[in-house]
């Protein structure tokens, strides 16, 4: 069970206002808002990026510690390392956790498996495509036994159709892995696609606007009367500020 | 494969398909070839022209060149032994140009205050050359500890200056993936700091072999030892006999080169992962 409960500033900028909620074991969490909302501070926050000006967030009652709790982040940004090989790069948070090498080879062949990249083994990242690299990143992440995984906006700087494949593979894996997801963004029918709760946050001072369950059954239609009604929902809540 | 219809055109180099690429291929030798052969046909121009006593042309050089092959120099000493020499000196010192300056690069880097603090007292260092400090080592420093320590000079500062550049550079993000995953200062330090800056050190060891090897033929003309490819231009200057200086001359800049090429398949080597090419 991980509990947030933070207020953050910058020194006279209030960023997050008492933000309160928690999120229940391997569950997949949207937080959704508009850019420059402060998402990406709370996703820094959970992660133990960012001290806490105020309040803490804890996983089963202890504050988050990138040293105790075993934590992911998948980045917006491309975050590979240039000068490992794709499987160098998945391994990089068995390492850091001195799991043993045969069941880091054994882990690393199973999320090169589950993310489609067998043969890809030994490229380099500029070799790669950028929804590759995002594959990358997300096996990556969920190549350790993570207490929490955490994404910004991993598929913003990916082209519509690799997004949505993306998408797809994200609810996949998650489902294959069972981990507890944070997944940030802006975009309204990608949280109401992935989402089991979205959160929708204001603009700064950032509160939380809604707490939404979506209850709709996997695999989820786009077009589904009740998937459009939803985002519709979601759509009027966020254009009334 | 799934994967594939995603592939952007780019040149697979996997590693097998790297390391086959070794060698020459012929079309850049031959080229090489013919622009030697046109450096060698301007130069036998250029003695017609000049028609000087001290001018010398191609044959003479070469037969200078042969001729200190098989009987060395007036001093009595092989060919081999004035270049082991020079080169024992400049490995010597650009070593001890590496060792100090890639760690001091890195401490500097990391700790911001340390170096601002530092800066007016040391960097105005960085500017004298390496040949202004002879005087004071002709008198203060002898024999093999005078060469070393002016090519240290000459290697150290580019090699340390590219190294605390380097730092800062290292990208957040990749930073944040290590700690994000509960690593320490030292892992960060070592598997994402380090890999990071090691193109741009190599880079600045390749300007400071550079200057180490332009400084230790400055150094060993003027005076100290008697062997070394400086040493002998200098006792040949003073017996005026050019074809052995130029000789000396070409020794220095094949030996130039031949260390650069070096350093530079030691950089393709490594920085495979590059998208660009060193050059």
């Amino acid at each position: 069970m991980i509990e947030v409960d933070v207020s953050q500033r910058f020194g006279d900028l209030v960023v997050l206002d008492r933000l309160r909620f928690s999120i229940g074991a391997n569950e997949f969490l949207c937080l959704l808002g508009r850019s420059g909302c402060g998402k990406t501070t709370v996703a820094n926050l959970m992660a133990g990026l960012l001290p806490c000006s105020e309040g803490s967030v804890t996983i089963d009652g202890v504050p988050v510690d990138p040293r105790r709790h075993e934590l992911a982040f998948v980045f917006q940004e491309p975050s590979l390392w240039p000068w490992r090989t794709v499987r160098n790069n998945i391994r990089i948070g068995l390492e850091i956790k001195r799991v043993p090498p045969h069941e880091i080879d054994r882990r690393v062949s199973e999320m090169i498996e589950l993310v489609g990249l067998e043969g890809f083994e030994d490229y380099y990242p500029y070799q790669i495509s950028g929804g590759m690299k995002q594959r990358v990143a997300i096996a990556r992440a969920f190549a350790v036994d993570a207490d929490l995984i955490l994404m910004d906006e991993p598929f913003a700087a990916l082209d519509a159709q690799t997004r949505t494949s993306m998408q797809a593979e994200v609810l996949r894996i998650w489902e294959k892995r069972k981990t507890t997801v944070v997944f940030v963004t802006h975009n309204l029918e990608e949280a109401v696609y992935l989402a089991e709760r979205i959160i929708l946050l204001t603009e700064k001072p950032t509160r939380i606007k809604a707490n939404l369950e979506v209850d709709l059954t996997r695999p989820r239609d786009f077009a589904d009367p009740r998937f459009v009604a939803l985002r519709k929902r979601l759509g009027e809540l966020i254009g009334t500020w | 494969m799934k994967a594939n219809a995603e592939i952007l055109d780019v040149p697979r180099a996997s590693a097998p398909a790297v390391a086959a690429r070794r060698g020459w291929p012929i079309q850049v030798l031959l080229h090489n070839l013919v622009a030697g052969l046109v450096v060698l046909a301007v130069w036998q121009v250029a003695t017609w022209l000049v028609r000087s006593v001290f001018f010398p042309s191609p044959l003479q050089v070469v037969r200078a060149m042969a001729d200190l092959w098989i009987n060395g120099d007036v001093t009595g000493n092989s060919l081999l032994t004035h270049i082991r020499w020079s080169l024992q000196r400049l490995l010597a010192g650009f070593s001890m140009g590496v060792v100090l300056g890639v760690p001091l690069g890195l401490v500097m880097g990391l700790y911001k205050p340390l170096y601002t603090g530092t800066r007016a007292a040391l960097e105005p260092f960085r500017f004298i050359p390496p040949i202004a400090w002879i005087p004071l080592t002709i008198v203060l420093l002898s024999g093999f500890s005078r060469y070393v320590f002016l090519i240290w000079l000459g290697a150290f500062f580019p090699i340390f200056v590219a190294t605390l550049v380097g730092v800062p550079r290292v990208e957040l993000i990749h930073k944040n993936v290590a700690k994000v995953h509960g690593a320490g200062r030292w892992y960060i330090l070592t598997r994402v700091v380090i890999p990071s800056v090691l193109p741009d050190i190599l880079g600045g060891m390749r300007v400071g072999m550079g200057t180490a090897w332009m400084t230790i033929v400055a150094a060993e003309m003027s005076g100290g030892e008697t062997t070394g490819l400086g040493r002998m231009m200098v006792n040949y200057a003073e017996l005026l006999r050019i074809p052995e200086i130029v000789v000396g001359m070409i020794l220095i800049g094949v030996l130039g080169f031949l260390m650069n090429e070096i350093l530079l398949r030691i950089e393709k080597r490594v920085f495979r992962w590059r998208w660009e090419v060193s050059l």
